[in-house]
């Protein structure tokens, strides 16, 4: 009976061990998913600024405000960055249909390569959006769960907030061009 | 005389040839008791004639029907590199990409290289299995037998990734544990409830896995499970995407009964046209942006 107890005990000890691992793994792969949204944000800032380099000598009105938005990005936090993440995307998205208008920029090779980034920036952005919800959902299963939501208590753990569209996202943000 | 006629008439040689040295070891065997030296000569000499036949006439029957037929037919799709019919690739080849388990008996054939519409590949049948043997009994496991097929990976990825229809998987690519040289790799569960209850995904870079795995490409890889028989093994290693049909058959093989006809060229072609739905499906074709 005795050695039955202390089977017992070591097991819901290595049990709350391997579940407190857990936590601080998923939260590891959490904040790496962050990390990785932030890179992929910066690295499509990068390419944005090569872009307007590009489209500049082309679309000489459009410099003042494509200028501007660049340097917006190197004040913002990464939060602030995210938040304004839409008006990159429109302001992206408006640069590459300048092609349109000017069917010159559509035999610039330095053009079709940063649109070429550009469609990769995307995709990396999306991954890490995704993997970050996924950790976030396995995240806030172990906090909400029984039995490892009282390992999570002793830990202070709290859900963690998807990345999601905001409803200004749905929105087509103005940009006067 | 055409092609199908030559080989058919090669085809009926050989299997009078059998029949042959079938019926003198059948008589061998009969007749052991009555004369015991006659029997066993029959008995032997049948035995060995059957085994000549198979590795010599057997043999050319193989590469003539892999000649006259399959190279045609491959020729007719592909813009064709190289088609060696007799070697695949190598057990090395197979065993450092750890999509299939290490067995201790590998056979590969039917190598091809070449190229369809600017998309290159490399195709070959691959079979490996694990023989026991206690001394009384030898089973054989088939661990994997089937098609392999090798693309060019539009998207740069630098880490490893393996995907595995459920039921056909062998869980952590060359087992996990501490002491494997396979890459460590980590499971993968995705948005998609459907693809995960369909498909086991170990990765080595779980951002890569997102990268790869987009939604489109998830529905893309449940349509050609859908489509093609067997278990599906999709792996990305070197910026190669390789495409496994775990299928327990060797294609491009001639029939073992019956003549050869048009439909024995159909089927060819049809297991060959696998490659052609698998470059439109994954649109492997470049495009210009």
């Amino acid at each position: 009976m005795g050695l039955f107890i202390i089977i017992l005990v070591l097991a819901i000890i290595f049990y709350i061990i391997s579940i407190y691992n857990r936590f601080v793994h998923v939260h590891n792969k959490i904040q790496e998913a962050l990390s990785g949204i932030d890179v992929a944000l910066a690295k499509r800032y990068a390419i944005l600024t090569n872009l307007v380099e590009v489209v500049k000598g082309y679309v000489k009105h459009e410099q003042e405000l494509l200028l501007k938005l660049v340097e917006m990005r190197n004040q913002l936090t990464m939060k602030e960055r995210i938040e304004t993440d839409d008006n990159y995307s429109v302001a992206t998205t408006k640069l590459l249909a300048l092609q349109e208008s000017y069917p010159e920029l559509k035999a610039n090779e330095q053009f079709l390569e940063l649109q070429r980034a550009i469609r990769d920036c995307e995709e990396h952005l999306a991954a890490s959006r995704r993997m970050y919800n996924s950790n976030v959902s396995i995240y806030n299963d172990l906090v909400l769960s029984f039995p490892s939501n009282i390992v999570g208590q002793f830990m202070n753990a709290q859900t963690e907030e998807y990345f999601y569209a905001k409803s200004e996202e749905k929105e087509m943000v103005q940009i006067k061009m | 005389m055409d092609k199908l006629t030559e080989l058919n008439q090669f085809r009926n040689r050989i299997f009078i040839a059998n029949i042959i040295a079938g019926s003198m070891i059948a008589i061998g065997f009969l007749s052991f008791m009555a004369s015991p030296g006659l029997g066993m000569m029959l008995f032997v000499g049948g035995g060995i004639a059957l085994i000549v036949i198979q590795c010599t006439l057997g043999k050319q029957y193989r590469i003539k029907f892999k000649e006259y037929i399959c190279k045609d037919v491959i020729e007719s799709i592909f813009e064709v590199e190289a088609y060696d019919p007799d070697h695949g690739f190598s057990e090395e080849f197979v065993e450092s990409t750890y999509f299939v388990p290490h067995g201790n008996r590998f056979s590969s054939d039917d190598y091809l290289r070449g190229s369809y519409h600017g998309c290159t590949f490399e195709r070959s049948d691959v079979c490996v299995q694990e023989v026991h043997s206690d001394g009384k009994n030898t089973t054989t496991d088939t661990l994997f037998q089937g098609s392999w097929t090798v693309f060019s990976f539009p998207k740069k990825v630098s880490s490893y990734l393996v995907l595995r229809e459920r039921g056909y998987g062998y869980g952590k690519p060359g087992g996990g544990g501490w002491f494997s040289t396979a890459p460590k790799t980590s499971k993968v569960t995705f948005e998609d409830v459907e693809f995960n209850k369909r498909f086991d995904v170990y990765a080595e870079d779980e951002h890569d896995a997102f990268y790869v795995l987009t939604p489109a490409f998830m529905q893309k890889i449940k349509t050609i499970e859908q489509a093609n028989e067997g278990g599906m093994i999709l792996g990305i290693i070197d910026q190669k995407v390789h495409i496994l049909f775990h299928t327990n058959e060797n294609a491009l093989e001639p029939p073992i009964v019956g003549k050869i006809t048009d439909q024995t060229t159909e089927s060819i072609r049809e297991e060959l046209f696998q490659i052609v739905d698998l470059i439109d499906a994954l649109d492997l074709i470049e495009k210009e942006v």
